[in-house]
C-alpha cells in the first residue's frame, strides 16, 4: 500500500494504518530532527510530537498531496518551535550540540570534526547541506520540499557550503 | 574557447551536484584540465561533499521506536474512549429534556436524539473493528520493551 493509500484508509476510519506511515518515515524524520536540534532525546521527543500532530491533521490531509513533504513541513515547524523554546528556557543541560555520537562516518575523526562544525552553522544552512549531501536529493526535490524555487536552493546551498568551509578552514 | 576561472567556479558546485548540462560540463572540464587553481577548488568541494555524504545516523534501538509508535497510536485510543461518554451524555440530556419540557414536547426532539446516538454507535463500531486488531502488536511492543535488558 502506498502513502496515499495509507492516509486514505486513515481518513476512512482505519486509523491503525498510520503505524505503516510511522514505520516508513520515522528514521528519516529522526535524522532531520537531530540535524535541527543536535540532541538525541530532544530529537526523539520532536519526532514523537511531529507524528502526533500529523495524526491529528489526517482529516485535513488533501488526497494527492505528497506525503513526505507534508510530514517534513510539520517536523520542520516543530523543530523550530523546540529550538526557540529551548533557547527561551535556557535549558543549559540540553542546549548544546552535544550528541556527536549520534552520527558516524566512514572516516571517524573527520566525521566528528565535521559534526562539531555543523553545530556552529545556522540551522537553515545545516538543513540545506543535509538535504543535498546526506539525503542525496536533487535541487528540484529540495525546492519541492521547502516550497522555494530551485534557484534559491542553489544559492542557499552555495552559501551554506561557503560558511562550512570557512569554519573548517577549507581543510576538507 | 574555454571558460574563465570565475565562470568555472560559478559552475563547479552545480557540476558536483550533478546538475550541470552536458555541454557546459565539457567546457568546464576543458578549463579544469589546464587550471591547477580551479582543480584544487574542485577537490575541496568534492571532499566536503564526500565527508557530508559519509555521515550516517546511528540506529536507534527498536525499543525507542516502539515507545514512539505506542505514544502516537494511543492518541487514537484516547479519542475512542471519549465516544461512550459523549453517548451517555446525549442520552442523559435527552432524558433531562423529557423531564423538563414533558414527554410529548420532547418527542419532537427524538429524531435528533436518534441521529446522534446512531452516529456515535457507528463511530464506536468503526473504531472497534478497524483499530482494535492493531492494538495487540502495540501492547506487545510495550511489554517487550519495558523489560530491562
Amino acid at each position: 500500500m502506498d502513502d496515499q493509500g495509507i492516509l486514505r484508509h486513515c481518513q476512512e476510519g482505519d486509523a491503525g494504518k498510520f503505524e505503516l506511515l510511522v514505520k516508513a518515515y520515522e528514521r528519516e524524520l529522526m535524522r532531520h530532527a537531530l540535524m535541527w536540534l543536535g540532541h538525541r532525546e530532544d530529537a526523539l521527543d520532536t519526532v514523537q510530537e511531529t507524528l502526533m500532530k500529523a495524526f491529528r491533521a489526517i482529516p485535513r490531509f488533501r488526497q494527492g498531496q505528497p506525503v513526505y513533504p507534508w510530514l517534513y513541513g510539520i517536523l520542520r515547524n516543530t523543530c523550530i518551535d523546540a529550538a526557540r523554546h529551548r533557547q527561551h528556557d535556557r535549558i543549559q543541560a540540553r542546549a548544546g550540540w552535544s550528541d556527536r555520537e549520534c552520527f558516524s562516518s566512514r572516516t571517524a575523526d573527520r566525521g566528528s570534526e565535521l559534526w562539531e562544525h555543523l553545530g556552529k552553522l545556522e540551522a537553515e544552512d545545516r538543513e540545506m547541506l543535509f538535504l543535498k549531501h546526506v539525503d542525496g536529493r536533487s535541487y528540484e526535490e529540495i525546492a519541492a520540499l521547502l516550497e522555494i524555487p530551485a534557484g534559491t536552493v542553489m544559492s542557499r546551498l552555495s552559501r551554506a557550503r561557503a560558511r562550512l568551509r570557512s569554519r573548517m578552514g577549507a581543510k576538507v | 574557447m574555454t571558460e574563465s576561472c570565475e565562470e568555472t567556479r560559478a559552475r563547479l558546485e552545480a557540476w558536483i551536484d550533478q546538475a550541470l548540462p552536458e555541454a557546459e560540463q565539457r567546457r568546464l572540464q576543458e578549463h579544469l584540465s589546464g587550471c591547477a587553481k580551479c582543480r584544487s577548488e574542485e577537490a575541496e568541494l568534492r571532499g566536503l561533499a564526500t565527508a557530508l555524504g559519509d555521515l550516517r545516523l546511528e540506529p536507534e534501538s527498536p525499543r525507542m521506536w516502539a515507545r514512539i509508535r505506542t505514544a502516537v497510536l494511543s492518541e487514537h485510543c484516547q479519542a475512542n474512549r471519549i465516544v461512550p461518554w459523549v453517548l451517555a451524555g446525549t442520552l442523559l440530556v435527552a432524558r433531562a429534556a423529557e423531564w423538563a419540557v414533558g414527554f410529548e414536547t420532547a418527542l419532537l426532539l427524538k429524531p435528533i436524539e436518534c441521529a446522534v446516538v446512531l452516529l456515535l454507535l457507528a463511530r464506536m463500531k468503526e473504531n472497534i473493528f478497524s483499530f482494535a486488531p492493531e492494538m495487540p502488536e502495540a501492547a506487545f511492543s510495550i511489554s517487550k520493551t519495558s523489560t530491562p535488558g
